[in-house]
């Protein structure tokens, strides 16, 4: 098990006209794997580019084990980010890339490469600019997993990869966490395929972190509350209400909070709970404009 | 779901189930006699309660008898490509409860009470969880105690056209 700690104190990255991040504060501690979950522009990729050491914050601290990451190659050996496209050098060839890794991350692991290679069907006399968008992002992949990289992130890692190989990616990941863990950062839209993958999930909007929370316990906090209107609205008044939709007298409320399912089911309310992914988007919508 | 859709379902995958552990002995099948009951999970209830619920469910339909060996967090973890943590804080409560025990090096096993314990636990939220909806759904249809009692007892059986 490797022992990583992340901490981010109001950190703030400002471009031209967009703060990307706003005041983001965190601690990630424990290796896990974190659902990094948010709309596009919600400064995700920011967040990541930053904890790579990849571009600097316009305030506020990020410090992986104590070090600030940027113009740290000791530190970013124990980080790999794999991003949704772009990660190669077009020139370089399947084999180049494996090597250049290789001596990159001290704790690589060549006979995983080698298996995921061939699982992918991936030739390694290739070059990169030959590659299928789909094979590309099967690379990328790869050279996550094989990185062994104490802190290793995704960045919507998958275009172009089809379902089967989706699984596949989701098969080894968790395979290979198993077998050693560290602290695994996944971005994705496709949130219903992998949520369950998630130990922990951290959403993030307008550059703010909205939640930071385990992923069981969400599904405990998280529900849809429905009944007649007068009940419902009766249930709402001291509770969290993400949305609201009403339909013939009925009303569904959903709620996020302690005890809210207890509460409904007290109420004599019918409760169902919500899938992440729609939490994620109830949670988003709310606080867009705000 | 209405009690009649539970019971119905309640049959159907406990046939299943046994024809399950009566064809698979292998250990590799051994999820399989865990799982019969889903073959996905539901992400709307906490993932650690659903591994709970189907390895009691496999011990109180009898396919995972005492002394076998339930599955490990791995397997729980590759076969439903879920954190291993999660299906290790199902696992974990179960041998609180008595309902598995730890054998070092060779996994957990199921205890010789664990069915006895999760029948008794089960009839505790019977009431609650079949018969109390059965009622509240038989009053909104106006069915009477008399009618509902006689087809509890499968005295009369209700035409379905």
């Amino acid at each position: 098990m490797y022992k990583m700690k992340i901490e981010v104190d109001q950190l703030t990255k400002v471009y031209r006209d967009k703060r990307a991040l706003d005041n983001v504060s965190l601690t990630l501690s424990e290796p896990k794997i974190y659902g990094f979950l948010g709309r596009n522009g919600a400064g995700k990729t920011t967040f990541m580019e930053i904890l790579t050491g990849q571009i600097l914050a316009t305030s506020g601290t990020l410090r992986v084990n104590g070090e600030a990451p940027f113009d740290n190659q000791k530190l970013t050996e124990s980080i790999c980010l794999i991003k949704e496209g772009g990660n190669f050098k077009k020139e370089l060839t399947i084999k180049n890339v494996l090597k250049l890794y290789r001596v990159f991350y001290p704790n690589w692991d060549q006979a995983l490469a080698n298996e995921l290679i061939e699982a992918y069907g991936l030739n390694v006399n290739a070059r990169i600019k030959s590659l299928s968008k789909g094979m590309a992002s099967a690379l990328g992949i790869i050279v996550g997993l094989a990185s062994m990289a104490p802190i290793t992130m995704f960045d919507e890692p998958y275009i172009g990869l089809d379902a089967s190989a989706r699984k596949m990616f989701y098969d080894k990941m968790v395979a290979v966490y198993e077998k050693q863990k560290r602290i695994i950062i996944f971005s994705t839209h496709l949130i219903d395929e992998v949520s369950t993958l998630f130990e922990e999930v951290i959403i993030i909007q307008n550059g703010s972190i909205v939640l930071q929370e385990e992923a069981d316990v969400l599904r405990e906090k998280a529900c849809a509350v429905s009944g007649p209107k007068a009940d419902v609205t009766a249930y709402m008044t001291d509770k969290n209400v993400m949305q609201t939709k009403e339909i013939a007298g009925m009303m569904t409320a959903y709620v996020y909070g302690d005890a809210v399912m207890e509460a409904a089911h007290a109420a004599g309310l019918a409760v169902e709970g919500i899938p992440i992914q729609e939490l994620m988007v109830y949670l988003t919508e709310e606080k867009r404009g705000a | 779901m209405s009690f009649f859709d539970v019971f119905i379902k309640l049959l159907t995958i406990s046939s299943i189930s046994y024809m399950v552990s009566y064809i698979s002995n292998e250990p590799y099948k051994l999820i399989e006699k865990v799982i019969v009951m889903k073959r996905a999970l539901d992400d709307t209830k906490p993932i650690y309660i659903q591994i709970k619920e189907h390895i009691e469910d496999a011990i109180i339909n009898g396919t995972l008898n005492p002394d076998e060996r339930a599955p490990s967090t791995n397997e729980f973890a590759a076969f439903y490509k879920i954190n291993p943590a999660t299906a290790a804080k199902g696992i974990n409560e179960l041998v609180a409860e008595h309902i598995l025990v730890k054998r070092r090096g060779i996994g957990m096993f199921v205890t010789t009470d664990a069915k006895k314990i999760l029948i008794a636990k089960r009839k505790q939220t019977f009431y609650k969880h079949f018969v109390l909806p059965l009622k509240q759904e038989a009053e909104k249809l106006q069915i009477s105690e008399t009618e509902l009692i006689e087809w509890v007892k499968g005295v009369h059986v209700q035409d379905e056209n």
